[in-house]
């Protein structure tokens, strides 16, 4: 079983500021800049998905569904919430109408803005999930699914009021990386047969 | 232009300009800059006016520093603890917070209202009704969810067939293999639909390979 893992998630939290070097600037001009390198031991990184206080954040997908930092699986497409999931019942992203929108119209407080991942590209799928969304008078963001679980996961992290529909792709490409972490994940590193 | 003029110029102006340095460097009080003209002019017309300025400014004037001593400070109205007492007689339906702990975090992430508006649901409600719905669909229908919940009929609908709740798959060892998990209807899906398509390979593999031999 394979598994892509949703690019990482790092916010670098700069500490310290230089001064950049005022032979150059009038005196009244002393500019502060931020850069994403302070030297040795100055610059730290923060992993959004180690971070348990943001909420569910999707770790990984695959063609069979989504990994989440609570530590499951779940399979099919997904109905996502800041802390919830609910299984959606769509087949594919055809079946997509303003009724299978329902919920995220109703909900109270209103949801901001729902990101829909979809496996496919099609330009006519694509335009009658915009129709739908119209129809059902929601926010939409209309993603491939790989961009939509990073989206996701940074406004959720961004504590906003959001909500995820997400359908797992037909196809992902692998890399070493990823075969790697699901190898671990399983904890067979050494075994050499893939029969997961 | 200006820099080749300036070019041209430099060995003019640099000539013996060694010694010349030196000699300014090596005098023992270095000459003052002559102050600008306007400045002069108001420095003398300070200077008739009052002839010992330099004087007057540097000795201590008791006469200003009595002054001083007659001024005082005061502060009118009532105190702050007061209108806080005030405050809070006033109005004791919205008591001020005594907690000063960091607010502990929502269950959904976001603060739930406390009053819906007719036709509209909370996620906690949603997860309620789909939940005992999928317990029991006899008992808990659309009709009733939507009389209680105060929706439309046809909304509730639309929510139970498009949302389901998980059944959660917990392995019993990390060796034991996985069982999949998910929402009964679509599991089934998605094993019948796996299986059929496969079988649909392999048999039409078959009916061409059965075509060849035939031929």
């Amino acid at each position: 079983m394979l598994i892509q893992r949703v690019r990482p998630l790092f916010g670098a939290i700069l500490k310290s500021s230089f001064q950049v070097d005022s032979k150059y600037l009038s005196r009244s001009s002393i500019v502060y800049h931020k850069a994403a390198y302070e030297g040795d031991g100055k610059t730290t990184v923060r992993i959004i998905n180690q971070d348990p206080d943001l909420g569910l954040i999707i770790d990984s997908y695959g063609s069979f569904g989504f990994r989440l930092n609570n530590g499951l699986t779940v399979l099919g497409p997904m109905a996502i919430f800041p802390r919830t999931v609910l299984s959606w019942q769509i087949h594919s992203s055809d079946n997509i109408t303003a009724d299978s929108l329902t919920l995220f119209r109703l909900l109270e407080p209103k949801v901001d803005l729902v990101i829909i991942g979809l496996e496919t590209k099609d330009r006519k799928v694509l335009n009658s999930v915009f129709r739908a969304s119209r129809e059902a008078k929601l926010n939409v963001e209309i993603l491939a699914t790989e961009h939509a679980c990073a989206t996701f996961n940074f406004l959720n992290a961004e504590s906003r009021s959001i909500a995820g529909a997400l359908i797992p792709p037909l196809h992902i490409e692998v890399n070493e990386d990823d075969m790697l972490n699901s190898k671990l994940h399983y904890g067979n590193l050494y075994n050499r047969r893939d029969d997961l | 232009m200006g820099a080749i003029v300036s070019r041209a110029l430099r060995p003019i102006k640099s000539f013996n300009i060694e010694n010349r340095a030196h000699r300014v460097i090596s005098k023992e009080k270095p000459q003052v800059a002559p102050s600008y003209p306007s400045t002069v002019q108001d420095l003398q017309r300070v200077q008739e006016a009052v002839p010992d300025i330099d004087k007057k400014l540097e000795s201590k004037d008791s006469h200003l520093d009595d002054r001083l001593k007659n001024v005082y400070v005061t502060s009118k109205g009532t105190p702050e603890d007061d209108i806080t007492r005030k405050k809070q007689d006033e109005n004791p339906n919205r008591p001020l917070p005594q907690d000063r702990n960091a607010l502990e975090d929502f269950d959904f992430g976001f603060k739930e209202p406390e009053r819906v508006p007719y036709g509209r649901t909370t996620l906690r409600q949603a997860i309620e009704y789909i939940t005992s719905h999928q317990m029991n669909p006899e008992e808990a229908t659309a009709a009733k969810i939507a009389y209680e919940y105060k929706l439309k009929e046809s909304d509730v609908e639309n929510i139970l067939k498009h949302f389901k709740t998980y059944e959660v798959y917990v392995p019993e060892t990390k060796d034991s293999k996985a069982v999949i998990a998910g929402p009964t209807k679509n599991r089934r899906k998605l094993m019948e639909q796996s299986v059929g398509k496969i079988e649909a390979k392999k048999d039409s593999n078959l009916d061409k390979q059965n075509e060849k031999s035939a031929s």
